[in-house]
């Protein structure tokens, strides 16, 4: 009895005919195959975390020496990183964590789980030979670069020193007047147009997401047999195009409050770097209202796809079913659904109605619940699988052991006294870089090297792929886990100068420590990046299905051609079943393939 | 691997290449000094060095008033070419508190100079490491004494706490400072607006440790009131040596800008000019500083500062009402300014007036009223119940009596008397409170 | 596996290292607030090393599991129901088991019956701007001729219940006192009432928790409980200062220095 790896069924699908070869521009330029797309997004993305981590080493550097100029960098850039006497300028720090959290959030991580993950993935997981919009694809990608360009400019427009400085919260009043701060005039809007790019690319993909998803999947891939990715990328494709609006939204308001002179978010009667007082009639917490409606929904855009990618690989490393499929499945779906009704936990000290406090709360304590299933189900697993130690492997156990501690730190976040004491210490920093790194960044590190053959045709250097993992992990938790004690000595985010304050004077060594792991953690980075460029050239050949991993993309060759597979598939069963008794002589057994009975 | 021993080349190169590049703060001359002559900048860039130093190796010129900072002491011993000194200080925690500063601080023997400087000093031992010429000329029983690391102190918390706003030189162009519309002070005319002495006095050393303790309310200046003051006195001596030297500067500029201006001076020969510089200057530097130490030392003078000689008028309705008549006559004219209700738009806000610092009946091109430093100046709304100089009556006394230096605000004492003085205070005090529109205040 | 014993061992020296808390919490509420927190340290450990010794497990065994093929399982749900609700129960009840601390805290209809206020503290880009009523009389919503004013150093008197009217002058500012555990964020265009009591005489350092500008690092003030003698003695030289004249006082170290007062010891 034997497998066939492939159904012999030729299909000719109606919309090749008369398809005429593009030029070099329309192939691998202004692509519209959602393979090159992918890739498109995942060079830039992986760019854009060197810019966002070189702003974040500014950062804590000024942490670590504070008012001391940079070496090399000081000089390499002509001054940039350090003004009149060798020293940043504070406002500049308000700039460096700024543009350092936005080129995060909007460049990097969005767009590397949506759009380079996601779009490479969706159509070879679920059978289909493209998007259900090329086009609308093609400018999905395309719309990142104004939003690179708007953001750089920002930083530019008023000078070299003129980035926004308002935080990536952008909070009005400092952000809606222009006398405020140092940047809150051109660069501030320059940012916020940005953000509208960001968006606008996001909701086209979202809305391709969800076409395809729904109507393009191969026949027998029931809603129940989609990989976890597809369903995490799926939900992620909702949350964006019900959430995204409203940031959208706000945005403009703060833009017309800024140039147009509407009154949205100021209210009255302040006096402003000796301005004549306002004329007012806005509420700042409006904008904190609507910014959060959709930056909540927004970490878990952050963090869904990286879960579903890692469900995927761990269970094709384990050569085990997903333990518990279906309670996944629901607990991405409460994420999301619960997502949208948290949002007020960012806001417990802003002077809202206490009464929201409390709702706030117990959504919020029950959000953890479905993190806390999803956890217990990887590590059931693990449980009784076949474990290969590889760097693919490495990064999703990390990753599980990072949500953990990022998940349960949140718990004294949700609860609203502690908040009290947490809301804006470095508490909270903790928190975020363990979900958002620990958790979201190593799950692409694995993500990579996985699906890296079937992107490039060629595996990457697993040795290197280790050592990466060991320096990062090493780097990050010596960054982030000092963090949390941070927090608790009541040290609070975005302050250039901590130690000016007696009861944070001892913290500087600490901070030391932590900023000396933050430049290890970006030096392993390098590794990457020569990983990653060097395996195009001389990365092992790979064939169709390295990994022996049972989903339809490991049936079309590596790479996939245009229409990505040669047979169109047919799916019989769900992706998880490895190990299965049905196969007698593998250890895995793919979706396509027909059990032929003896 | 190939690729490893590439990677560790790359981070030994950037690191190598990073500890050399430090860019350190470095003084700036003003713009009457960069007017002149390259030779005559040169002069005046050397006298400055070699009077105050750089800012990361500063000079003590002893004869100023500034408390540079002193321990005096006893070498008890000498032994391995190390000196044990034993320095006179308050509490023995003061000497290892000021142990930072006092790296690179001067180390004189009987007075004199010896060419040592601190290296390092242990307050528990009393062992004194030095560098610089001969060590050995610390002999027991010496009498020695360590300056400067008062002012080193200053410095240091200046740079930490000021000078992004206020500039390394003091001129009030820190980086920080193009982004507010009331610019940080610029020492370096000496002139300081919100004081308690006469207006052609300094500022005392107490007038200096208010404005850093109170800040200055409704500008970007803010209050350092928890500063201890140690540091806030270090602060202080370190902003009034800013001060000398930038008048020092100016007076180098007045002494040569007849005659080295680009106009004065540009077919010259070089080697002649610098040598004319050099015969020019001599001695004028030491005329100087007697100047500022005179200067300096009279605002510490009690005579100097302006007291009320009655004690405040009550304020009841009918000195109010004096003061508001007093407000708007042709007497005092506070209203061409302040406007007739206080609010800071008088007339005078759109005409064109004197030229601050210049010719007398000399108007400026552009309307408004402007300060010596050139910027605009707003006249006080005094309905705001905000007092940049003070809120107590004595300081609303001394902006009167004395004027604001350096603004149009002049000074009144001479014309007016102490009682009218009280009246327009006790009118001023009254101006936040009424027609009072809803939540005006702050 | 072997960070998450690094991570334990460092949590555990955090305290002796001074990685911790500031102080003890000074206040009733801050204590509670701190009683939470060991409350949902403890249940936390329990799950941080729960899950880790689990995951530690599975990965040691899957590693050792030399059976041709793994466990071929999809699930269980039983197991699926008791990881459900046993954790929906633990986070309901520490949802619920604190909720008064926040009422109490936030809801003005639960404030205390007998709270003095003390002072309106305006935040203002880089400072605090604080303004008392004059000695023995009342707070009024609006500025007072004879109201008292200072800057970065609020006064109250210890043990007793204080409330503080807070505004804003310009941008968002957060009252943050470490030792008191509290933070109330100064919204402009609101006047947002905060109340607070402290347990022993001292120095309360009070920083500024929202991004307000280039300068959020420098807005350093202090919140100093004493006892009620000696707050009022510090009114009444705040209200002399203020109406001092000047007149015959030419010492220019006279009442022209500004004096901070040190804190007593804390006990």
């Amino acid at each position: 009895m034997s497998n066939s790896h492939a159904v012999a069924v030729q299909e000719h699908q109606d919309h090749h005919a008369g398809h005429h070869e593009p030029g070099f521009i329309g192939k691998y330029v202004f692509s519209k195959d959602h393979k090159i797309i992918g890739i498109q997004f995942l060079m830039t993305t992986l760019l854009m975390l060197l810019v966002g981590g070189a702003l974040a080493l500014g950062v804590r550097f000024q942490l670590a020496w504070p008012w001391r100029a940079m070496p090399l960098i000081h000089t390499l850039t002509g001054g940039l990183f350090g003004s009149e006497g060798g020293q940043i300028s504070p406002e500049f720090y308000t700039m460096l964590f700024t543009m350092h959290a936005s080129v995060m959030i909007f460049l990097v991580i969005i767009p590397i789980l949506a759009g380079a993950f996601g779009n490479f993935l969706i159509p070879l997981m679920i059978g289909a030979d493209d998007m259900a919009f090329p086009t609308l694809n093609m400018l999905s990608y395309w719309f990142m670069w104004p939003a690179i360009f708007c953001f750089g400019l920002s930083f530019t427009i008023g000078g070299l020193n003129a980035a926004p400085a308002n935080g990536w919260t952008s909070y009005p009043v400092l952000s809606a007047v222009v006398d405020a701060s140092p940047s809150a005039g051109a660069p501030q809007t320059w940012w916020l147009i940005g953000l509208t790019f960001v968006g606008v690319s996001s909701m086209m993909g979202s809305v391709n997401y969800m076409t395809t998803i729904i109507n393009m999947r191969a026949p027998g891939m029931t809603l129940f047999r989609m990989p976890l990715t597809i369903w995490s990328m799926f939900i992620t494709a909702i949350l964006q195009a019900f959430a995204l609006p409203v940031l959208t939204a706000a945005g403009f308001m703060l833009v017309a409050e800024r140039t147009l002179g509407f009154k949205f978010f100021v209210p009255g009667n302040l006096v402003i770097n000796d301005g004549a007082p306002t004329i007012g009639g806005g509420q700042p917490l409006l904008w904190q209202h609507l910014f959060w409606f959709y930056s909540h929904p927004a970490v878990y855009i952050m963090l869904l796809p990286a879960m579903g990618m890692v469900s995927d690989m761990l269970a094709c490393k384990v050569r085990k079913p997903i333990f518990g499929y279906k309670p996944m499945v629901y607990s991405m779906a409460a994420i999301a659904g619960l997502g949208f009704i948290v949002w007020g936990h960012h806001m417990f000290t802003s002077g809202m109605n206490p009464a929201l406090g409390m709702t706030f709360m117990i959504s919020t304590m029950m959000i953890a619940l479905p993190s806390a299933v999803k956890v217990f189900n990887w590590i059931g697993t693990i449980w009784g699988g076949k474990i290969s130690f590889d760097t693919v492997t490495l990064n999703c156990v990390a990753f599980i052991s990072m949500f953990i501690v990022g998940g349960l730190s949140g718990i004294w976040m949700a609860s609203v006294p502690t908040d009290i004491y947490f809301h804006d210490t470095y508490y909270i920093v903790a928190h975020f870089h363990y979900v958002l790194f620990g958790a979201t960044l190593f799950g692409c590190f694995g993500a990579i090297p996985f699906w890296y053959p079937k992107m490039f045709g060629r595996k990457m250097n697993d040795t290197l792929g280790k050592l990466h993992f060991l320096l990062t992990f090493i780097g990050f938790n010596g960054t982030f886990f000092p963090m949390h004690m941070l927090g608790i000595a009541g040290f609070p985010r975005r302050y250039a100068d901590p130690y000016i304050h007696p009861y944070m004077e001892h913290l500087l060594p600490m901070n030391r420590f932590m900023t000396l792991c933050a430049i290890l953690m970006g030096l392993a980075q390098l590794i990457l990046i020569y990983n990653f460029v060097s395996s195009w050239f001389i990365g092992e050949r790979a064939s169709r299905n390295p990994w022996n991993a049972n989903g339809l993309e490991w049936t079309a060759p590596s790479p996939p051609g245009h229409g990505n597979f040669d047979i169109a598939p047919i799916c019989y069963r769900g992706p998880y079943e490895y190990s299965s008794p049905l196969n007698p002589s593998d250890d895995f057994l793919m979706q396509t393939d027909q059990i032929v009975a003896r | 691997m190939r690729s490893y021993s590439h990677a560790l080349l790359v981070v030994a190169v950037l690191m190598a290449g990073g500890c050399q590049s430090q860019r350190a703060p470095e003084f700036v001359l003003n713009s009457q000094t960069k007017a002149l002559v390259p030779a005559a900048q040169d002069a005046v860039r050397n006298e400055l060095q070699s009077a105050f130093g750089t800012p990361t190796k500063l000079t003590v010129w002893e004869s100023l008033p500034v408390d540079f900072g002193k321990f005096e002491g006893k070498v008890t011993s000498v032994s391995d070419g190390r000196a044990f000194v034993k320095l006179a200080v308050a509490s023995p925690n003061a000497a290892a508190r000021r142990l930072p500063e006092m790296k690179g601080a001067a180390v004189k023997i009987k007075g004199a100079d010896s060419g040592l400087v601190v290296a390092s000093y242990n307050a528990e031992t009393g062992a004194l490491g030095t560098t610089g010429s001969d060590a050995a000329v610390l002999t027991a029983d010496a009498d020695v004494s360590v300056i400067g690391d008062g002012l080193q102190f200053g410095r240091d918390l200046y740079l930490r706490h000021c000078m992004h706003c206020h500039g390394v030189s003091g001129d009030g162009d820190g980086p920080t400072a193009k982004y507010f519309a009331v610019r940080p002070r610029d020492y370096r005319k000496g002139t300081f607006k919100f004081t308690s002495t006469k207006p052609t006095i300094r500022p005392s050393r107490d007038d200096i440790k208010r404005i850093i303790k109170l800040g200055v309310p409704g500008t970007y200046m803010p209050s350092f009131m928890l500063l201890p003051d140690d540091e806030v006195i270090a602060i202080g001596e370190y902003v009034r040596w800013l001060a000398m030297r930038g008048e020092l500067e100016n007076k180098l500029d007045v002494e040569l800008g007849n005659d080295y201006s680009p106009d004065a001076a540009k077919d010259r020969q070089l080697k002649e000019v610098k040598q004319e510089i050099e015969s020019k200057l001599s001695g004028k530097v030491t005329e100087f500083g007697t100047e500022l130490t005179e200067d300096w030392n009279n605002a510490e003078d009690e005579g100097n500062v302006v007291t009320p000689v009655t004690a405040r008028v009550p304020s009841d309705a009918d000195s109010i009402e004096r003061g508001r008549k007093l407000f708007i006559s042709d007497k005092v004219k506070c209203f061409s300014c302040h406007g007739e209700t206080g609010r800071g738009n008088g007339v005078s806000t759109e005409d064109f007036n004197d030229i601050p610092g210049g010719k007398p009946g000399e108007k400026s091109k552009v309307a408004g009223l402007f300060d010596i430093w050139g910027n605009v100046v707003k006249p006080r709304d005094l309905t705001t119940g905000i007092y940049r100089g003070g809120r107590r009556p004595v300081d609303i006394y001394r902006r009167i009596a004395a004027g604001i230096k350096g603004t149009p605000m002049q000074a009144f004492g001479g014309s007016l008397k102490d009682e009218e003085i009280w009246d327009i205070t006790n009118y001023v005090f009254s101006l936040p409170y009424q027609n009072k529109p809803a939540a005006k205040h702050h | 596996m072997f960070w998450p014993i690094v991570a334990i061992v460092v949590l555990a020296i955090s305290p002796a290292m001074g990685w911790w808390f500031p102080t003890e919490a000074f206040s009733p509420l801050g204590k509670q607030i701190d009683n939470l927190f060991y409350m949902i340290l403890i249940i936390v450990g329990i799950t941080f090393i729960g899950t880790h010794i689990g995951l530690g497990y599975v990965l040691w065994k899957g590693v050792d599991n030399k059976a041709p093929k793994a466990w071929f399982s999809h699930g269980s749900h039983n197991l699926e129901m008791l990881w459900s609700i046993a954790p929906a129960g633990i986070l309901m009840f520490i949802s619920l088991y604190q909720l008064d601390v926040w009422t109490k805290y936030r809801v003005q209809s639960k404030f205390p019956k007998d709270m003095i206020t003390v002072a309106e503290v305006t935040a203002r880009q880089f400072e605090w701007r604080i303004r008392y009523p004059a000695p023995g009389k009342k707070l009024q919503p609006t500025p007072q001729p004879d109201d008292l004013y200072t800057v970065n150093d609020l006064h109250v008197p210890v043990n007793q219940r204080i409330l503080i009217r807070l505004r804003s002058g310009d941008v968002q500012h957060s009252f943050f006192v470490p030792g008191l555990r509290i933070k109330q964020d100064a919204v402009p265009g609101t006047i947002i009432p905060v109340w607070f009591e402290t347990l022993a005489e001292g120095d309360y350092d009070l920083t500024c928790a929202e991004l307000c500008g280039w300068g959020h690092y420098k807005m350093r003030g202090r919140v100093l409980a004493q006892r009620e003698s000696e707050y009022h003695a510090y009114l009444k030289q705040l209200a002399a200062d203020q109406a001092y004249d000047g007149h015959g006082d030419a010492r220019t170290g006279g009442a022209d220095v500004v004096k901070v007062e040190k804190a007593t010891d804390k006990k």
